[in-house]
């Protein structure tokens, strides 16, 4: 079953007398429960198609669709909701709400969804995670590899059914970014969660599924 | 949508985002308690000096009740007190009053009344209690101290009771008593029911008695509001089948309603004029307090932009986010409020007494109007919740991408690379501006307004002309008469100049000059048809003449009553003429005399009042014996002999006010006063007395009449150029004081919006300029550019006020002088050139402050800092 699918994505940024065409034309269809990895040159609009297919950006031509449904159709409040009942995001930034410790980031979203979390399940992704000792830290508190760590809980923490990731292990040694890599494998073939990853290391996008290859906007290779 | 679950997170964000925002918040938090002390003090003093302006009339009409039914008979009285319209009622029952030796000038009121009427008397024992037992009295202190008297519960007081013009004293035991108000025109006196029972059975009442409703009841009421008195009164009366319109009907009761209510309505324009000044400046508050709140929030908003964008990828909606916002802003108001609330009900009653001693010379009531803070509070939050919109908008509105990469975007050319640094420095600055155009346009304007206000406030008080004022109230140096004179009650040959007063006034050095003014206070009338009378008969006045007045036809005679002046040579000089002139030797040969016209505040004579024209003969008729019969309202004139003397009209001519009777309207002419003595006789009165001192010698006058009012006649008063010159600055000061002080509350808002755009901008670009000196840029250039920047705030501040003044002073300052008489528009430079000096001190104070907190971190630790 198809979950994930961009029809002739275009996505151009105007700057001055120039326009940078960071995605030209992307068809793709990606099958739900599986795990795919976007690999690519620095540039090459890897980030831009993961905006897109988490409906945090407008593309300027094309479709987006997600189970069948085109999100941006919908209006930005009703995208808003969409997305946070069916897509997590893990940026290489972390991007963790500075004013909130551990255990309230990880619980925002679904909290914000006036959802009740499902207490069992949290526990046992914090401690999948190792998170147990830092529940009360912020954000600030904590190392580059451990704010990973939860930014991955969060994204898991509403049982989405799909994971976006862009360089989720970008920050991290060799040796943390396997565990949160098998990590995320364990609990996405567990839950049957879609994964579709950013990386630019070789060994893991080895592990996925598929392999994607984008080249200026454009997908250049595509296959195991 | 918002669940209650997901309330609570959002709290706990606005909660936290809040804390994490400490100087934002000290900004806001010190910009809603401004706000909102604003308001309050407008809301105080408006609303304080309304209510004092009411509880002085009511002072003077001697009580608070809205209106009350007269002359009722007991069963009458019940009857009507058990309406469901009222919402509080007194009662009372006249017995007589006390008019006699030393009660002549202030009636006594005696009646039996119950607690609640006493208190809508404003008379409540405030020692002791009303009478309980029939040989008790309650009273002011001012009675007790004509009667001889202590102040002491439990004294004998005798009464000389007047009965059918025979005396009859009686013994009471002083049972309560009271301070007699100030403002209040007779006393009362409180007596038992038994007692004013038992009096009225002994006599039945007399002419006097009868007139004051002897024997009848009195019932005071009061509504649930004073909306729609009279309405409400005309109810109360059909419901219970009486009229109260028509004085001929069976079932008619009088009435009254208090009109300490009535006047505020009655004085409609200058109720619109002070409503339009309240609502004008709520309205510049709210436009204040959005320009700095807004301010702080948007800022506050630019500079957390990827934290709303966090938040939006991680599936917050636009709506939590704002909601978030305006949470923090309902929080600061929480803050701000109270403060706010209670520091402006201060200052406003301050404000309040200010302007209420120097517009009527009276006190301030205080009160505690809970409209006040409800109002403060409620236009406060408005404003806040207003300024906050919009950056909420802003904020929910952020694209969770675009905030990823978020940086304020450098508008305008490219820099060119221009080598020499100094102007590159100011062109940085200058870029630096241009950065959020929002920002600074913001920021400039609400420089601007408190420029402009100040502006406004200056200009206009520096355009009261003085000249004009006095020119109007003051002819003279000096202008001495019988205090009643000043109250606009001058009517009766007791209120004449004293001859031993006249003799004191001459031995006096310094004089340069003096003169009487006579006028008629006998009966005297002029021929003239119905025409001529209807050009100057005022319509009130003419609803009192008879049906005989109105069959008159155009052309038939009738016989006005008119107004005669006497005029020593001395006054004569002050004499317009406008149309025709006569010297005075012509005068006082008898022959030819002046008609007098009024004029309006900018010196235009009333020209078509006239009755006359020049050269038209006149003939009085001079009233030698005559009498009043009837009360007081309806007395009819009954002329026992008279005789009637023809002139000629030599000249019409102004005579200023204050020279006059000080009664506006009616027919007046001006003889010599040997020319009127000989027709009115005893009726031609001294009335008042021009005096010019010589130069250098004014003083002299006023320490004279000073010791003479209090030594020798305390009857006496008088009003001077000096006094009106003092008057006169003393409102000026008053205005220039407020306004000066409200341009300083929104200069203080201004300032305080520029220190927040400096110091947020500083704090934003922490990073970016440890890069700029990671390159090579000195802290010293570094400063220079934050100084230019705080500069340029302030030049563009005063060039816009420069543009708004201009027109300011074309477009409201320069009509104005069509509207206020006493006012001549003049352009001033002191408040422009004054606020340019203190923002250029603080263009370059401020950022070089703010640049000192950032200066503590090495460039090193805030290239590392995580935003
Ligand atoms: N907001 C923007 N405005 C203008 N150009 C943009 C914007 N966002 C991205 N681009 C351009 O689009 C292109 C693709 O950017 P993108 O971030 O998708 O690259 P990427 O493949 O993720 O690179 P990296 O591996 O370095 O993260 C780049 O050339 C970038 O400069
Ligand atoms: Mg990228």
């Amino acid at each position: 079953m198809t979950i994930l699918e961009t029809r002739d994505l275009k996505k151009y940024y105007n700057s001055g007398e120039t326009t940078v065409k960071a995605l030209d034309g992307v068809n793709l269809k990606i099958e739900a429960g599986t795990f795919t990895a976007i690999v690519g040159t620095s540039g090459s609009g890897k980030s831009t198609l993961l905006h897109m297919l988490g409906g945090l950006d407008r593309p300027t031509e094309g479709k987006v669709l997600v189970d069948k449904k085109d999100i941006f159709t919908f209006k930005e409040e009703a995208l808003t909701i969409f997305r946070r009942r069916k897509i997590g995001f893990v940026f290489q930034s972390y991007n963790l709400v500075p004013v909130l410790n551990v255990k309230e980031n990880i619980l925002l979203p679904i909290e914000l969804d006036g959802g009740r979390p499902d207490q069992a399940y949290i526990q046992k992704i914090i401690t999948l995670l190792g998170l147990e000792e830092k529940l009360q830290n912020l954000p600030s508190n904590l190392s580059g590899g451990q704010q990973q760590r939860v930014a991955i809980a969060r994204a898991l923490a509403g049982k989405p059914a799909i994971i976006l990731a862009d360089e989720p292990t970008g920050n991290l040694d060799s040796r943390t970014s396997q565990d949160v890599m098998s990590l995320l494998k364990v609990t996405s073939e567990r839950f049957r969660q879609t994964i579709v990853m950013i990386t630019h290391n070789e060994e893991i996008a080895q592990t996925a599924d598929r392999i994607i290859r984008i080249e200026d906007g454009r997908i250049a290779k595509d296959g195991e | 949508m918002l669940r209650v679950r997901n309330q609570k997170t959002i709290r706990r964000l606005a909660n936290r985002s809040f804390s994490a925002n400490r100087t934002r918040n000290i900004m806001a938090v010190i910009a809603v308690t401004l706000t909102t002390l604003l308001f309050s003090a407008l809301f105080t003093t408006a609303i304080s000096v309304k209510y004092s302006t009411e509880q002085t009339t009511m002072r003077q009409v001697g009580g608070y009740a809205h209106c009350g039914f007269k002359d009722l008979t007991a069963e009458q009285k019940d009857t009507l007190k058990t309406h469901p319209l009222i919402e509080k009622y007194g009662t009372n029952k006249v017995l007589t009053s006390l008019e006699e030796g030393v009660f002549e000038k202030n009636r006594v009121e005696v009646r039996y009344i119950d607690e609640i009427g006493a208190d809508m008397f404003f008379c409540s024992p405030t020692t002791g209690s009303l009478p309980g037992t029939e040989r008790e009295l309650a009273t002011d202190t001012w009675v007790l101290d004509q009667l001889g008297v202590p102040h002491k519960i439990g004294e004998q007081i005798t009464v000389p009771f007047v009965f059918h013009g025979e005396t009859r004293e009686e013994t009471f035991t002083l049972s309560g008593f009271w301070e007699r108000d100030s403002a209040a025109m007779v006393s009362e006196m409180w007596l038992s029911e038994e007692f004013v029972d038992q009096m009225l059975s002994e006599y039945t009442p007399d002419e006097r008695m009868v007139a004051m409703g002897a024997g009848k009841w009195n019932l005071d009421i009061c509504f649930a509001n004073s909306r729609n008195i009279p309405g409400n009164l005309e109810t109360i009366a059909r419901d219970n089948g009486y009229e109260i319109e028509d004085a001929m009907a069976e079932k008619y009761l009088r009435t009254g309603v208090n009109w300490a209510y009535l006047s505020t309505h009655s004085n409609q324009g200058e109720d619109l004029l002070s409503i339009a000044a309240v609502v004008f400046l709520t309205m510049m508050i709210i436009l204040t307090g959005y320009l700095i709140i807004y301010n702080i929030f948007q800022i506050s908003v630019s500079s957390d932009i990827r934290f709303y964008g966090l938040l939006k990828t991680i599936g917050t909606t636009g709506r939590q986010i704002r909601a978030m916002i305006r949470l923090q802003a309902l929080k600061l108001c929480i803050l701000g409020l109270p403060l706010g609330l209670l520091a402006g009900y201060l200052a406003g009653n301050q404000i309040s007494a200010i302007v209420m001693k120097n517009m009527s010379g009276q006190q301030v009531y205080l009160t505690l109007n809970p409209w006040i803070f409800a109002g403060a509070a409620l236009f406060s939050l408005l404003t806040v919740l207003l300024s906050c919109h919009k950056p909420g908008r802003i904020a929910g509105a952020v694209s969770p991408v675009e905030s990823l990469r978020y940086t304020e975007s450098v508008s305008g050319k490219k820099k060119s690379k221009k080598d020499r640094h100094g102007p590159k420095v100011l062109q940085m600055a200058l870029a630096n501006l241009g950065r959020n155009r929002k920002k600074t346009v913001l920021v400039i304007l609400s420089l601007s307004l408190s420029v402009v206000l100040l502006y406004g406030v200056s200009a206009f008080s520096a355009g009261f002309d003085m000249d004009k004022f006095v020119a109007k109230f003051m002819t003279a140096d000096y202008l001495v008469g019988h205090k009643d004179l000043f109250k606009n009650r001058f009517g009766s040959e007791n209120q004449e100049l004293k001859e031993e007063f006249l003799a004191s006034v001459n031995s006096i050095e310094g004089i340069r000059e003096s003169g009487l003014i006579y006028y008629n206070t006998g009966n005297t009338t002029a021929s003239m048809t119905k025409a001529q009378y209807l050009r100057f008969l005022d319509p009130m006045q003419m609803q009192t003449l008879g049906d005989e007045f109105h069959a008159l036809g155009d052309e038939d005679l009738t016989n006005p009553p008119i107004g005669i002046y006497g005029l020593d040579e001395m006054p004569f000089q002050y004499l317009k003429f406008v149309d025709g002139e006569v010297d005075y030797e012509e005068l006082k040969k008898g022959n030819v005399i002046i008609q007098l016209v009024h004029q309006d505040d900018y010196g235009n004579p009333y020209l078509e009042r006239a009755p006359y024209s020049v050269g038209d003969e006149v003939t009085f008729t001079y009233a030698d014996e005559y009498e009043y019969i009837g009360d007081d309202m309806d007395a009819e004139l009954v002329i026992h002999k008279s005789h009637e003397k023809t002139y000629t009209i030599g000249a019409t001519a102004v005579l200023p006010g204050p020279l006059t009777v000080r009664r506006f309207g009616g027919a007046n002419f001006a003889v010599a006063p040997e020319i009127l003595k000989k027709e009115a006789g005893e009726k031609a009165v001294r009335m008042s007395c021009l005096v010019n001192m010589e130069e250098g010698m004014e003083d002299q006058m006023e320490t004279f009449l000073e010791r003479y009012m209090e030594n020798a006649d305390s009857d006496l008063d008088f009003e001077s150029k000096k006094g009106y010159s003092d008057q006169f600055q003393s409102f000026r000061r008053m205005f220039l004081l407020i306004g000066t002080a409200a341009s300083l509350v929104v200069a203080l808002v201004g300032v305080l919006n520029f220190i927040n755009a400096i110091v947020t901008g500083i704090r934003a670009r922490r990073r970016e300029m440890a890069v700029l000196q990671s390159i090579g840029m000195t802290g010293r250039q570094l400063k220079e550019m934050l100084i230019l920047e705080g500069c340029a705030y302030g030049i563009s501040a005063i060039l816009l006020s420069l543009i708004l003044s201009l027109l300011m002073q074309s477009l409201v300052l320069g009509q104005l002088e069509h509207i206020l008489w006493f006012f001549t528009a003049k352009w001033i430079w002191s408040p422009i050139l004054g606020m340019l000096l203190v923002f250029l001190v603080l263009g370059a104070v401020i950022p070089a402050a703010a640049y000192r907190t950032v200066e503590r971190q090495s460039v090193v630790e805030r290239l590392r800092e995580v935003e």
